[in-house]
């Protein structure tokens, strides 16, 4: 080997680090720019062997009357068709063990949308059933998955047998991605697909047929497109006119059955009718006979009314002439006594009045005696009273004389006491007789007094006597007069007594007759009773008859009119309506997989887009100032090639081959491992959603060309560059050692105030960050261009983490969806939830609502909305909602308006106030809703109303089936709280939201990858900046740092001298990415947009800390090996003057 | 005992199959406070010994004294901090910090040790009191020498290795140079080692030690050195 070549190879195991820097950057910015490039043609490609090894429809037809055998065989002769089948599909609520799943079942077909058998076998009987294997795991192999009872009376007839049992797990290229679908059945969402032998379901007509043309173009291609347009409009005409031909045939089918049936439904009427028609002459003979009957019967008996009214008006008499008689005899009794009475009275009356003349007239003789007595007595006393009187005249003379006495006797002085005393003793004895004498008198005066009394007394009786007289004078009288009356009733008495007698002999001769006409009467009344029993029963009997009657002619009626309604009526009826069907042609851009797949392969692309040019400029950067400092380190060697006459090329080819050797190794490596590791890493990302097969990588020649030209150009081309340039100088210059680069006064300095304050190898440190300009920026860029990948890499991991969690922490509450059979109504389904909150001690909080699906264009994009219907009041607390625009809390919509997720607005450009259209049901109406407000949401597209307002814009009655259960609770699990509620009640499902957020938390799993495959990328470039620069810096200031060490600076003091400058130039980098990391971060969310998801595009300031504790990480390992090397470096030989 | 030793001091470097004995059992002594030039022919061993006895570089032989001390047993650690407070160093290049001051050059030695000789007076001794605050880039040759001897001094050494100071220096600024380093040695009494491959400098050393072929030849004291403004060359 030439001694040149010997240079080459010796130079780079020399300055094998340097080497390794170039190749290392190369070969990640080609790996990252290839590789990432060539993701999204390693998922087409991928995609292009799937859809063609496994047969993916083209097309697949519908009309509406399904296809049969004939029409399958005419479109396989349409152009273009290569094969045609016919499928059934039956979506049904299978039972495994306890779980209830809602699948839809296809039939298998073999010529188009074949399987692939990922586990166990295909069925080979009716009633086995392979499952989707996304879905499911090879544990479900040899589980029997049995019929609901829960499904429709339909689903049942259709799917014949009613237990499967699972054989194997496919995959089916109609299901690229992870989504199945809605349907009415079950939830009203499909957890997977199956697959069932033609037998398993019993279908008339086939739903829809498959048709695959085998063109051999690429999926999604233009050419693809361009020809399914062209073949889309052949199809359609041809599958309109087969569909017609059918239609016409059995329309013609159907008229003719429904003539046949009215004429036999004329013939049968016919008959009833005649049938009718005798038996009402039957009837009315007998009521003609009847009725004569009656008449005679009438007539007799009212003859015998008037015997009977005559037999009454006798009795009557009669009665009345027996009260008669007995009045009579009680008046003659009554008078009888009456005058007995009066005989007794009157002879009473007559002793009294004789008693009472003795009693006068002794009476008067007493008075007369009593009255002379009294006259004597008179006469006495009033001679007494004369008597006394005069006395007492004399005495009481006397006694005033001697009064008068003894007053001049007092007032004569001269008369003796004693005799004065004799007189007053004098006086005051004949006072005391004067006393006594007019007692006396009062005595006789009183006396007087009695007298005068009993003279009255005896006045008195002497009047009463006389009344006395005159009252007997009276009572006589009376009794004289009564006495002749007497006499005179007695007479009276006795001829009543003779009439009475006559009168009660006449009366017994009336009664006698009387008896004998009523026993007449009575038998007649028994004779026409019994003919009248003859006749009723007659009657009963036409009755019966007639009702016998009446009810065949309703009979005949309603059945008439009933066979008319039912067959003929609606036959004509269903003939007129029947509407021509209709037919459509879907290609594989209605297919959900296949458009989600085109779609999250362009994002692929978009992020694509950013991250290669990043690294390239970084390589670019990195292989500059490499290449350049190797020339420079090395124009001393360069010069004396010159000075001994080596032309420039010579010389520069050298290092050309260096740096282009350290390329292409880089190149070819990179993009050797680039083009496989990262879509293989991206891919496995993107299994979660589809992973329907192992990822074919894509190789394109032109971009290996293309990465193969840019790290040329990084590293010879930049190489040559300098090489040039450092030659454009004489030998002689080259020779000599480079002046280094000059001391300058930087900014700082200017700030004395902080100047003054920093310690000297401070200072040093802030003079020599901006010494080298070139190096400075390239250790600004590298790590700003790091701290923005690692802030990018946690920034997408925060904005997607807590998007699961949001939702169900926030938005939907709830932790238990259950949907009910169609059985229960509101009260039953609060009942089920009370009864269960009641089972575990607990009160959970739970609404009840209804759960409908529509679909929603907006943005060009076909998307399913979901629906709830609840009443506000209701389902308070249960659902979260934040306005999305202002962040305040929303109450549930009023009625006449909804609130929609923030997405759908989003996508159909709507606010506050705007109407959003959705389109519902099988006949894809148009309903039209006014949006109240938009609501903070994160995962799929949701709807929110009232009753009335769905009431009034679906048309749908508020029919509630779902049971949302809030539990917040860790003591009940919502597993055993829906188990109950399954055992207990009839449910047709139950969603447990912690499914969801598990399953999510997988896909989170999935996403580390992302965020390590993004770390470590980082890492690398960080590193290799890093251990770049810091080989460059000292092999730049060797002499400066072997002086140092010569000056005595330790170990330690040598390492901060250099290191202090990589931290400043760290954290400037790390401060400079900030921005850049947001920026990056922010299109890095915009591409990854998914349509079903709002991410939370944030970043976690925890990631910041992150950033720069990792940032900080990589230098500081990288400052770790620069110290060995400056430890290693030789005093005596980095100073070594030139000699 | 001489103030510096060296006894049977070997240096080889080995490439492959091939030796270069550097030093060839080299003994030698100097004493305090003497001025000491080391001449010899190119490729002789100056430099090597000088490293050597400056801690710079390892023997792989012998064994050298300084103060009676071994400093060739020292470990990496020590002969760091051995040159730190020991030795001041002239290189024939200056070697200055290009990103920092004349003045700030010389501080940067200063801080390294505890009782530094004040920077300023230092200045003023080499005569750049006015260029203290111009970068290297600034200043002339003889100027960074003089830098560069303030700086080795600033440390106030025990001991000042000069490598051809003066080799890159015309004739008047070399003289001034070594003219400075002379007085030092007088009134510093600081043992000053210079190479130089110009015999016409013997004659202002106390000592001269000639080096051949990795020995020491000659070992001779000079009884009455010469200033060096009398001596031409």
């Amino acid at each position: 080997m030439s001694s040149y070549w010997k240079t080459v190879f010796r130079t780079i195991r020399e300055s094998l680090p340097r080497f390794l820097a170039i190749f290392a950057i190369i070969a990640l910015g080609v790996g990252f720019f290839a590789g990432l490039k060539m993701t999204s043609p390693s998922f087409y490609k991928t995609a292009d062997r799937y859809t063609e090894e496994y047969r993916l429809y083209d097309f697949k037809l519908l009309s509406t009357i399904g296809f049969d055998d004939d029409d399958i065989e005419s479109l396989s002769k349409v152009q273009g068709v290569q094969s045609v089948e016919g499928a059934v599909y039956q979506d049904a609520i299978l039972l495994c063990g306890d779980t209830s799943s809602t699948v839809r079942i296809h039939t298998i077909t073999s010529t188009v949308n074949q399987l692939e058998l990922t586990a166990g076998r295909m069925p080979q009987s009716p009633d086995e059933i392979v499952i989707d294997g996304y879905k499911n795991d090879a544990g479900m192999i040899g589980k029997t998955l049995t019929l609901s009872q829960e499904n429709t009376a339909e689903c049942i007839d259709t799917v014949r047998p009613h237990e499967f049992t699972v054989v194997g797990l496919v995959r089916s290229p109609m299901y690229m991605n992870f989504q199945r679908g809605t349907t009415d059945a079950g939830s009203g969402a499909i957890d997977y697909y199956a697959y069932v032998q033609k037998d398993s379901l019993d279908a008339d007509y086939y739903t829809e047929a498959y048709v695959y043309c085998n063109t051999g173009l690429f999926i999604y291609s233009d050419e693809y497109k361009d020809w399914a347009a062209k073949e889309q409009d052949i199809l359609e005409a041809a599958v309109k006119d087969i569909i017609d031909v059918r239609f016409d045939s059995v329309m013609d089918d159907s008229s003719q059955e429904l003539s046949d049936g009215i004429d036999e439904f004329n013939e049968q009427r016919e008959d009833a009718y005649s049938e009718l028609e005798d038996a009402r002459e039957t009837l009315e003979t007998a009521y003609g006979d009847i009725t004569d009957s009656q008449r005679q019967i009438d007539d007799g008996r009212a003859q015998l009314e008037d015997a009977g009214d005559e037999l009454e008006a006798a009795r009557v008499r009669l009665e009345e002439t027996d009260n008669q008689l007995k009045s009579t005899k009680a008046t003659l009794d009554s008078a009888s006594s009456q005058l007995d009475s009066t005989e007794s009275q009157l002879e009473a009356a007559k002793a009294q009045l004789d008693s009472t003349v003795a009693q006068l007239s002794s009476g008067q003789s007493a008075i007369d005696d009593a009255r002379s007595q009294l006259e004597a007595a008179r006469t006495q006393t009033d001679g007494a009273i004369a008597a006394l009187n005069d006395s007492i005249t004399g005495l009481s003379g006397k006694i005033a004389e001697l009064g008068a006495e003894i007053d001049a006797a007092d007032a004569d002085p001269s008369a003796l006491p004693a005799d004065t005393d004799a007189m007053k003793a004098n006086l005051a004895q004949l006072q005391l007789q004067l006393q006594s004498l007019e007692d006396n008198l009062n005595t006789a005066k009183a006396g007087q007094q009695e007298l005068a009394a009993q003279q009255s007394a005896l006045d008195d009786s002497q009047s009463t006597l006389d009344s006395g007289k005159a009252a007997y004078e009276d009572a006589l009288a009376q009794y004289n007069s009564g006495s002749a009356r007497y006499s005179a009733a007695k007479a009276a008495y006795e001829s009543g007594l003779a009439q009475y007698s006559s009168g009660l002999e006449q009366y017994n001769e009336g009664l006698d007759a009387y008896n004998s006409g009523v026993a007449e009467y009575n038998q007649n009344a028994a004779e026409l009773d019994s003919a009248q029993d003859k006749v009723d029963s007659a009657f009963k009997d036409y009755y019966d008859g007639r009702h016998d009657y009446f009810a065949g002619v309703c009979k005949y009626e309603t059945e008439i009119s009933e066979a008319f309604r039912m067959n003929i009526a609606y036959g004509c009826q269903q003939l007129d309506n029947i509407e021509r069907p209709d037919t459509y042609v879907l290609g594989r851009d209605k297919n959900v997989g296949y458009v989600c797949f085109d779609n999250d392969a362009k994002i692929v692309d978009g992020v694509a887009s950013v991250f290669p040019v990043f690294f390239f400029a970084i390589a670019a950067l990195v292989c500059s100032t490499t290449m350049s400092r190797m020339v420079a380190d090395e124009r001393g060697h360069i010069g004396t090639m010159r000075a001994l006459g080596f032309s420039e090329s010579a010389i520069i080819m050298k290092y050309v081959v260096y740096s282009g050797a350290a390329s292409v190794l880089g190149c070819v490596l990179g993009y050797i491992g680039g083009i496989k590791l990262f879509p293989w890493v991206i891919w496995e990302v993107y299994a979660m959603m589809y992973g329907f097969a192992d990822i074919s990588f894509a190789n394109e020649a032109w971009m290996f060309i293309m990465s193969f030209a840019i790290s040329l150009v990084c590293t010879v081309g930049v190489t040559v560059v300098t090489c040039v340039t450092e030659l454009n100088g004489m030998p002689a210059e080259l020779i000599r050692p480079k002046t280094p680069a000059a001391g300058k006064r930087i900014l700082l300095e200017r700030i004395t105030f902080i100047w003054k304050r920093m310690k000297f190898l401070y200072k040093v440190s802030a003079r020599n960050v901006f010494r080298f300009k070139k190096r400075m920026m390239m250790m600004i860029v590298g790590i700003a261009g790091c701290t923005a990948l690692l802030i990018t890499a946690f920034g997408l991991y925060d904005s997607i983490c807590n998007v699961v969690g949001n939702q169900y922490d926030r938005i939907m509450k709830f932790d238990i969806d259950c949907t009910f059979a169609g059985s229960y109504n509101a009260e039953g389904i609060k009942e089920a939830a009370n009864e269960a909150n009641h089972n575990y001690g607990k009160d959970f909080r739970y609404a009840v609502a209804e759960y409908d699906t529509a679909h929603n264009d907006g943005g060009g994009f076909i998307r399913d909305v979901g629906i709830y219907v609840a009443d506000g009041s209701d389902v308070e607390g249960i659902f979260g909602l934040e306005n999305f625009y202002t962040g305040d809390s929303e109450k549930w919509p009023a009625d006449g308006e909804v609130a929609i997720s923030s997405k759908l607005a989003e996508k159909n450009n709507v606010r506050a106030g705007d109407n959003i259209t959705l389109t519902y049901g099988d006949d894809s109406r148009q309903i039209v809703l006014r949006v109240a407000y938009v609501f903070k949401n994160y995962t799929y597209h949701y709807c929110f109303m009232t009753p009335a307002t769905y009431e009034a814009a679906f048309g749908q009655s508020y029919d509630p089936s779902d049971l949302l259960v809030m539990m917040n609770d860790s003591t009940v699990s919502p597993y055993d709280y829906a188990r109950y509620l399954t055992n207990n009640y009839n449910l047709k499902s139950c969603i447990i939201t912690n499914d969801e957020r598990e399953s999510f938390s997988a896909t989170m799993e999935k996403m580390n990858y992302v965020i390590i495959l993004v770390v470590s990328c980082a890492a690398a470039l960080a590193f290799i900046v890093l251990f770049n620069l810091n080989n460059i810096n000292i092999t730049e200031r060797i002499r400066e740092i072997a002086t140092l060490k010569v000056m005595g600076f330790y170990r330690k003091e040598t390492g901060s001298y250099v290191f202090r400058e990589n931290v400043i130039l760290v954290l400037l980098g790390y401060l400079t990415g900030i921005p850049l990391g947001f920026a990056l971060h922010r299109f890095v969310m915009s591409q990854i947009e998914m349509d079903m998801v709002i991410y939370d595009v944030r970043i976690a300031p925890q990631s910041f800390a992150y950033a720069l504790v990792l940032v900080l990480l990589f230098s500081a390992i990288a400052d770790m090996a620069m110290h060995r090397r400056i430890d290693r470096i030789d005093m005596a030989e980095s100073l070594k003057s030139i000699e | 005992m001489p103030y510096i030793e060296f006894r049977d001091v070997s240096k080889v470097y080995k490439t492959g199959s091939i030796d270069l004995r550097a030093l060839d059992g080299l003994d030698l002594y100097i004493e305090k406070g003497e001025l000491c030039v080391i001449v010899g022919q190119s490729g002789a061993g100056k430099t090597t010994l000088l490293n050597i006895l400056g801690g710079m570089d390892t023997l792989t032989s012998g064994s050298i004294y300084l103060e009676g001390r071994e400093i060739s047993k020292l470990k990496t650690g020590e002969l760091a901090r051995f040159r730190r407070e020991n030795v001041g160093f002239v290189f024939q290049f200056y070697n200055l910090i290009p990103n920092l001051t004349a003045y700030e050059n010389v501080e940067m030695a200063a801080q390294l040790v505890k009782d530094p000789i004040d920077c300023d007076l230092l200045m003023n001794e080499v005569g750049l009191a006015a260029r203290k605050s111009n970068f290297p880039a600034q200043l002339s040759g003889g100027e960074q020498q003089r830098v560069a001897i303030a700086r080795a001094i600033a440390k106030n050494p025990k001991l000042l290795l000069c490598d051809e100071p003066t080799g890159a220096l015309d004739y008047q600024t070399g003289k001034s140079i070594l003219k400075l380093l002379q007085s030092l040695s007088v009134t510093k009494g600081m043992t000053v080692v210079i190479i130089t491959h110009n015999s016409a400098l013997t004659a202002m050393a106390d000592r001269v030690i000639t080096l051949k072929n990795g020995t020491v030849t000659s070992n001779l004291v000079n009884l009455n050195p010469v200033n060096i403004d009398e001596i031409e060359w």
